[in-house]
């Protein structure tokens, strides 16, 4: 469904990256994230690698809504990784949706932009283990990463 | 689409509308100093067996589809250290086996036991053909 409300502002004037809307790590209100074109969307078309192209599908609805914020690994403040469970993923193409893999959250790793504070770059995306008592949540969220920075309880 | 990434689906829609085989060839990125490699096409999740190394396999069997190596240049100092000649492929000035740097980043102790670390070591050996050029990992 399209926003009705003006959209926030979104550097897709900056060459080589894409925007993406999404929401600040502690949940606090509108972020913006970019990617680079040819670095990471590019690359993966040049390798003819459908499957993480069908999963950078997902990536704007857990940038706009994760379940789950943290620091990628202790010690690495600036990069983070954004979890969440998609309604569906894609299979082949943008025709065939499929559920989720069971056992599995999806999270989007990002960094801090240098050169511009409060923007964040995307660096890759997986699927990754979930945890069996919160399936939203990635396993050992308790111990494997930093500490957690938000969550949507 | 969304408000504010129909940029960003139309440049991945463009991307799946275009055919070929797929090219299992690794790639560096510096900004996360991480070292990524897909064998194969299929939707697959990762495993992270410490903090060097997560690998990636297939939703459907479990099979090794692919890893990524973190703290490349930590690797990369090191192999520096023990003589970087040494690591070269024969005939080939920048060629390292991208299989060397799996071992290297093995060597630290598994997350959690890995029960299944044997089979992943023994399933890496199917790449060893595939080479890095270090020169796409910023060294010179």
């Amino acid at each position: 469904m399209r926003s009705t409300q003006e959209p926030p502002f979104m550097p897709s004037a900056q060459l080589g990256f894409l925007p993406i809307a999404g929401i600040a790590p502690d949940g606090s209100g509108p972020a913006d994230f970019i990617v680079a074109k040819d670095e990471i969307l590019g690359d993966f078309r040049e390798k003819r690698n459908r499957s993480k192209q069908l999963d950078g599908l997902l990536v704007p609805a857990i940038l706009a809504a994760p379940s789950w914020v943290d620091f990628k690994s202790p010690g690495k403040d600036d990069s983070l990784v954004y979890c969440g469970l998609p309604g569906s993923r894609y299979l082949q193409d943008l025709s065939i949706e499929i559920p989720c893999p069971p056992g599995k959250v999806f999270g989007v790793y990002v960094r801090g932009r240098r050169a511009a504070a409060g923007q964040w770059v995307v660096d890759s995306w997986e699927w990754i283990e979930a945890d069996p008592q919160r399936p939203d949540f990635p396993l050992a969220y308790q111990t494997r990463l930093g500490s957690q920075l938000w969550s949507r309880e | 689409m969304e408000s504010g990434v129909s940029e960003y689906f139309d440049f991945l829609k463009e991307g799946l509308a275009q055919t070929g085989p797929f090219v299992a060839k690794p790639f560096y990125r510096p900004e996360s100093d991480t070292l990524y490699f897909y064998g194969r096409d299929v939707p697959s999740y990762a495993r992270r067996l410490n903090p060097l190394l997560t690998v990636f396999l297939a939703n459907d069997d479990e099979s090794l589809v692919g890893f990524k190596i973190e703290d490349v240049q930590r690797i990369v100092a090191q192999m520096e250290r023990l003589g970087m000649e040494k690591f070269l492929i024969d005939g080939r000035r920048n060629g390292i086996q991208l299989t060397i740097f799996l071992d290297l980043a093995l060597i630290a102790p598994p997350a959690d036991g890995q029960p299944e670390l044997a089979r992943i070591e023994e399933a890496v050996r199917q790449f060893d053909n595939v080479i890095v050029d270090r020169r796409e990992l910023q060294l010179n």
